[in-house]
């Protein structure tokens, strides 16, 4: 029977730092346009899952695949958007407006000697317009709020044409009426733009009533399906090693 | 006051002088931003013995030392990314055992010393012809780089890891960072000095953060916050007689100053 492609497509994956075992024996796969949410307590593994899919490091057992390609061999990578766990590394000391980091996002795009064309304003101002961030475009990072960086952040990665979009702790240092704003604006682009959305947090509650699917991450992967199937007391006592309950909110 | 223009040497210093000027803050920007400020120091002292090495081959030390510092950035570049060492001592162990390379091999071949000084902190009175060629060319070769590789310069040096996630050669672009930055300090050692030059490649950039509104208008504001001290600091250090280099650095820091004052008028 033939192979169905997945968006991700992660086989066997194990890695250590050292003799520290950081993942054990991964796997799992993500449809595309799915909305998935990986949980886990810190030291999980939840970042090095994260790096080894988008290729920053590899595994040393096992394979990731993205759009059935592997991730080594992957050519089409301004496919993937990524939004580090810290607010980039950006040093917001030195002066650079929204409009340029959000044009950064098109660098692999460009033809020869660097030049932007018409389409890659074009699309850079497509991606201010999703993220509602066209009126900032000449405000300098640094005048930025914490939930407006992250749509900028978010934005770079829209402006590259990415369908597959990987965020890591992205409402870490926004405020709590910044953050539901936030994953409505996310909700938002998954149902319009059919997106492929990863959110890596440790926020079990807010996560769980925003994504369809869950990944619960303990260095193995715990448990893996729909938030309400995944939740249980018997895994979050796997995940935690506490007896702990989470009452899922619908919207 | 333009009389000075008669003089042969004059306008190479300031032919050389602008294409320094232009170049050492273009590629300063993308050290500052990616914290690699100190390279700046440690590639002069390596085109110090570069220099040196070019005297006691009598060949032409300006080219020697261009190629002699390319190589070691090359070097410096190399054992910074194994990763096996702390960067920051990879850069000491080049800057200090460049400046002893070039001690030892002053003390071999005594009779240029005299010459040597002027690599040190510059003169206007020693750009020679063949030198404002190879100057001129070298030049315009990183300004072409810089405008060709700017928007990958400035991906990895805001988001080092984002660029490589979407395939930007990290690697190859901090290696031709670091080469560019090589050349520029080798090239204008005969204008601004090598104790000098990393001075040249900073201190218009911060002068130039002060007030700008983005990246872009940062390096043009750098740029000509660099042509006005170097071309101030030749006029100056003409009429008063006085050192080329170190005038240059200290009308840099005083044009920094100024920013200072107006960024506080303006808040």
């Amino acid at each position: 029977m033939p192979r169905v492609k997945k968006c991700i497509d992660v086989e066997h994956v194990s890695f250590s730092y050292g003799a520290e075992k950081v993942l054990d024996d991964v796997t799992f796969s993500l449809a595309f346009g799915e909305y998935a949410g990986i949980i886990g307590p810190n030291g999980s593994g939840k970042t090095t899952l994260v790096k080894i899919i988008t290729g920053l490091l590899e595994p040393q057992h096992g394979t990731v695949r993205l759009f059935g390609e592997h991730v080594r061999s992957f050519s089409d990578r301004h496919a993937i958007g990524y939004v580090p766990q810290r607010l980039s590394q950006m040093d917001l000391k030195f002066p650079v407006t929204v409009e340029e980091v959000v044009r950064s996002g098109r660098t692999t795009q460009q033809l020869a000697f660097g030049h932007f064309q018409k389409s890659d304003m074009q699309a850079v101002n497509e991606a201010l317009a999703v993220t509602d961030i066209t009126a900032l475009r000449k405000k300098l990072m640094s005048e930025l709020s914490g939930g407006q960086r992250q749509r900028v952040f978010i934005a770079r990665a829209l402006a590259g044409e990415s369908k597959l979009l990987i965020l890591d702790e992205p409402s870490v240092g926004i405020d709590v009426g910044s953050q539901e704003r936030f994953y409505q604006f996310l909700r938002h682009m998954h149902r319009t733009l059919h997106m492929t959305i990863v959110i890596v947090s440790h926020d079990v509650e807010v996560i769980a009533h925003e994504v369809e699917t869950l990944l619960c991450l303990n260095k193995t992967l715990i448990s893996h399906g729909n938030p309400k199937s995944v939740l249980t007391r018997k895994n979050f006592q796997e995940l935690y090693g506490k007896d702990l309950k989470v009452v899922l909110h619908g919207h | 006051m333009f009389d000075l223009f008669q003089y042969g040497f004059i306008v190479r210093a300031f032919i050389a002088g602008a294409v320094i000027a232009v170049i050492a803050p273009m590629i300063g920007t993308f050290l500052v931003v990616r914290r690699y400020s100190l390279m700046a120091d440690t590639l002069a002292h390596v085109a110090l013995a570069g220099v040196a090495i070019g005297l006691l081959l009598q060949k032409q030390p300006v080219l020697v030392s261009v190629l002699f510092t390319l190589i070691a950035s090359l070097g410096i570049e190399f054992l910074r990314k194994s990763g096996k060492f702390f960067a920051e001592s990879v850069l000491a162990v080049f800057l200090s055992g460049s400046l002893a390379l070039a001690v030892v091999l002053i003390s071999m071949a005594d009779g240029f010393n005299v010459d040597l000084f002027s690599y040190l902190f510059g003169s206007i009175t020693t750009v020679a012809k063949s030198d404002l060629a190879v100057i001129c060319v070298l030049g315009t070769v990183v300004f072409m780089a810089i405008l060709i590789l700017y928007h990958k310069l400035f991906f990895i040096g805001f988001d080092e890891e984002v660029a490589r996630v979407r395939g930007v050669n990290v690697s190859g672009l901090n290696f031709a960072l670091v080469a560019m930055s090589a050349v520029t300090i080798a090239l204008s050692m005969r204008v601004v000095g090598a104790l000098l030059i990393g001075a040249l490649m900073v201190i218009p950039v911060l002068t130039a953060m002060q007030i700008s509104r983005s990246f872009r208008q940062t390096i043009v504001i750098a740029v000509g916050t660099s042509v006005l001290a170097v071309i101030a600091g030749i006029f100056l250090s003409y009429h008063l007689d006085i050192a080329t280099g170190g005038t240059i650095v200290l009308t840099a820091i005083l044009l920094f100053a100024l920013s200072l004052v107006v960024k506080r008028r303006v808040a």
